[in-house]
């Protein structure tokens, strides 16, 4: 996809003396499948991040599809309850760790060393590293099933459920394995993130100066170094307990699996910020774009990031409302988890400051924003409902929690890549994609969305179990409304197959900034052609 | 080399230079490497192999042995490819190699702050049980033994201080007696480990194991886990002696030197905060005197709360 601008603009002119760099003079000749499988170019990388992340997305939804269509009647005999279970589990972990997570780090080293003037990120090896580990561990995650069967314990893994007494098999050890793969990668990424930030500005792009999304990122990778490792520390104990017969979670032991969701949801609440604040991050981007105006509150965005990122490592109890631990430490839990919705508020104010009294141009970039902003408050809003305890006890383990995860994850991390999606594949093919074709993408997404997720809320409010593969029979009509919504919602992503497809062979050139950015809004990526050389820039890039 | 100006952020390098006016190598090399790819898929290989084996599927053994072969050969492979480039100075995308050391110096804090939160979840138990329990060591346990405890930490103390002058004979442009000092830290390192061995054969002929509850639970697992890193840390100061025999270093630039440093730092300071926690509180505890007994009797319901309200 990139051009091998460098050695056709700068002859070499060997005579250095220094043995044989691999990229030196083999580099054309190489097979393209060795050429991707040896890069370290992070847009390169970014891309390979982008369509594994859209792979494991297709499989996950299928797998969403699987659950929807055993769900179409209160006693359905279309999957088994054991392969219920596994899909119940793997379309989460999926989702979760090969999907949005590998598709957040694939638009930040897509983008994250453009904003900041880079030529790569610092350590462009261990970013190869931190991308190899993602299709590694979805196989061993998804080998389980040829090996009699996934786990079948929700991605949470909760002991004592998924101890080797309740959860015999090879599932849940896959499971373990695949999440010491991905949590690898996800540290591997964030201190790559972080030196890059830190070192690697651009002379004049200072903290104050740098993008959003680079600021998002600054948060993002502090927490995927700090809260993962507590998780490969949680899953580690699990697989011991299992295995070798340590007394972590077991409580016939003298182990308590308490300990295990403390541990657990040390790294998870952290993670649906690892989830989310890339994604503001992209949003931030766009939204002043696309309305021709300088961004509103540049100084409260950035900064209100860093609250969210202090916040979400002391809330993780929120998780654990139901579990009978003392009241006062939850009331603790309570307040700080609802004090989160101050610094994203501001966020959401900013957004819409940013967009009143702009230039507003819809396109399907700034549609998907507009549509995040709408229905990701909807997920923020149910969150302040479950921040409250007296609330959380009576929803905790109904559709509710359902409904307002997907409020979250999909309407506000899946839609926001989408928009970032959007955004940046110009930039990637050097060609646009179909506006009319991205425009029907928004308005059944948008609508396919809300008709699945949000009767999701009545169901949990009227009792309805989740994670079950059965229910009572008066849930049915609206389970069988959504199943319908959820395929059309399913299907419609395919269109971005047809965009990327679109957007290579036929779509025009979209040369150095098809957004036409204002000058206030523009980062260095716009600058350079569409798709940028390997190593980005020759000139140093003029901080604006 | 050596006469470039800076082009990071802090340097005076103006924006708009051409970037190969300030370094000739830029444009001309691509880090290229097949190593990340390798690694990534060996790993899962290994990890694989280990789930089929406790899952007693016959190839499982086979399948770690290949995944681990294949490990071992990417990373001596991807060693020896930055050792190459950082002897080059090829490392040139990033700046001068001062820029690339300082992001090294950040990096490598990262990572050793990452393996203190991995550490953190094992200490963590580790408080959890214990506050749980009504009686600690629980009944039945005798404590853990002091003496051999305080030996290993006079060993890892003493190998930390040898690493120490090795970097100051370094620094000082004395590579000879640098090396002597490396092979020391390293030997007491060894030393480390088989007297760490010794004391868990002794205790598992004891009937002392991972499955004696709790507390077998933490003490190997924490032991365990810090003697995985003692290894690293001892194959990490392996390569860095070689390259001081191989004349790598010099006063200026020897940062993986520097990097083994902290490594075998923070594997020494994980063994202090092992052996006061796990080993020594329960002896000292009882001999608190006078103000050391009034201060240890508000600190200690606090502790105990603060482990029994999350439970």
């Amino acid at each position: 996809m990139y051009s091998d601008h460098v050695q056709t603009t700068h002859p070499v002119a060997d005579g250095h003396g220094h043995g044989e760099p691999e990229g030196g003079h083999g580099h054309a000749k190489r097979h393209p499948v060795l050429d991707w499988m040896m890069t370290t170019d992070h847009k390169k990388i970014g891309v390979m991040y982008l369509w594994t992340s859209f792979i494991f997305f297709l499989i996950g939804g299928a797998m969403a599809l699987m659950i929807r269509v055993q769900l179409m009647q209160h006693n359905n005999t279309a999957l088994t309850p054991d392969f219920y279970n596994q899909m119940m589990t793997m379309h989460a972990t999926v989702m979760i760790f090969l999907a949005i997570i590998p598709a957040v780090t694939g638009f930040g080293n897509l983008a994250l060393p453009l904003h900041l003037g880079a030529r790569d990120v610092a350590f462009p090896r261990l970013n190869a590293l931190g991308f190899w580990l993602v299709p590694a561990g979805g196989l061993v995650f998804l080998s389980s099933f040829l090996l009699g069967g996934a786990s079948q314990n929700g991605w949470t893994a909760y002991p004592p459920l998924a101890n080797s007494a309740y959860s015999p098999g090879i599932g849940v050890d896959l499971w373990v394995f695949g999440v010491h793969l991905v949590g690898t990668s996800s540290i591997t990424g964030g201190l790559n993130f972080i030196v890059t930030i830190f070192n690697m500005r651009a002379p004049g792009v200072t903290f104050h100066k740098m993008s959003l999304f680079a600021w998002a990122w600054l948060v993002t990778s502090w927490l995927q170094v700090i809260a993962t490792p507590v998780l490969a520390g949680a899953v580690t104990m699990l697989l011991l307990d299992r295995n070798i017969g340590t007394s972590f979670f077991r409580a016939e032991a003298g182990g308590d699996p308490i300990l295990f969701q403390h541990l657990f949801w040390f790294y998870s609440h952290p993670a649906v910020y690892i989830m989310i604040l890339p994604v503001f991050g992209i949003v931030s981007q766009i939204i002043p774009a696309f309305s021709q105006k300088k961004i509103f509150g540049y100084l409260p965005i950035a900064y209100s990031s860093v609250a969210i990122g202090l916040f979400g490592l002391v809330v993780w109890a929120h998780h654990m409302f139901a579990t009978g631990i003392n009241p006062w430490v939850l009331t603790f839990f309570m307040i700080v988890t609802l004090a989160i919705a101050v610094p994203t508020g501001v966020k959401i104010f900013s957004w819409i400051a940013t967009m009143w009294g702009g230039v507003v141009e819809f396109k399907t970039p700034m549609l998907f924003c507009i549509g995040f902003i709408a229905f990701f408050t909807i997920g923020g809003l149910s969150g302040i409902m479950q921040g409250s305890i007296p609330f959380d006890i009576q929803v905790s383990g109904t559709y509710f929690i359902v409904a307002h995860i997907h409020y979250v994850l999909f309407a506000g991390s899946a839609v926001g890549l989408i928009a970032g999606f959007y955004y940046w594949l110009p930039k990637m093919t050097g060609r646009m994609y179909h506006e009319g074709l991205g425009q029907l993408h928004f308005w059944l997404t948008m609508i396919s969305m809300n008709l699945a997720f949000f009767p999701m809320h009545f169901l949990g409010l009227q009792g309805m179990p989740r994670r079950v593969a059965y229910y009572a029979p008066q849930f049915e009509t609206i389970n069988q409304f959504i199943g319908y919504s959820a395929m059309v919602m399913g299907f419609a992503q395919l269109l971005i197959i047809a965009q990327i497809i679109y957007s290579l062979k036929f779509g025009e050139k979209a040369g150095n900034d098809p957004w036409n950015h204002h000058p206030d809004t523009k980062t260095f990526e716009w600058d350079i052609p569409s798709p940028p050389p390997a190593y980005n820039f020759e000139k140093l890039p003029v901080a604006r | 080399m050596t006469d470039h100006s800076h082009h990071s952020h802090a340097s005076p390098v103006p924006a708009g230079t051409d970037v190969a006016a300030l370094d000739p190598h830029v444009l001309e090399h691509e880090i290229a490497s097949i190593f990340p790819s390798i690694t990534g898929f060996s790993t899962g290989l290994m990890l694989f192999g280990i789930g089929a084996t406790w899952n007693e599927f016959t190839w499982g053994p086979a399948a770690i042995v290949l995944g681990l072969s294949i490990l071992i050969c990417a990373m001596v492979g991807w060693w020896w490819e930055l050792v190459r480039d950082n002897r080059l100075e090829e490392n040139s995308l990033i700046g001068t190699p001062d820029d690339a050391r300082k992001g090294l110096r950040i990096g490598f804090g990262f990572f050793i702050g990452s393996e203190v939160m991995f550490f953190a979840a094992f200490f963590a138990y580790y408080f959890y049980a214990r506050a749980m329990a009504p009686v600690w060591p629980p009944e039945g346990f005798a404590k853990l033994p002091w003496d051999i405890a305080l030996v290993n930490t006079a060993l890892l103390v003493v190998s930390g201080f040898f690493y120490m002058r090795g970097e100051h004979h370094i620094e000082h442009g004395t590579p000879q007696r640098s090396m002597k000092h490396m092979v020391l830290a390293l030997i007491l390192g060894f030393v480390f480990l088989a007297v760490q061995a010794q004391e868990w054969m002794h205790l598992i002929h004891e009937g002392f194991t991972v499955q004696s509850g709790p507390m077998g639970t933490a003490f190997y697992l924490l032991t365990g886990f810090h003697g995985f890193h003692v290894i690293i840390g001892a194959i990490f100061i392996t390569v860095v002696t070689a390259r001081i025999a191989l004349a790598h270093f010099t006063p200026q630039k020897h940062f993986a030197m520097t990097a083994a440093g902290w490594y075998w730092h923070f594997v020494d300071v994980v063994w202090i905060g092992l052996v006061v926690c796990v080993y020594l509180y329960d002896y000292v505890r009882d001999y608190f005197v006078g103000p050391a007994k009034a201060a240890w009797l508000m600190i200690e319901p606090l502790l105990a709360s603060a482990s029994q309200i999350l439970s």
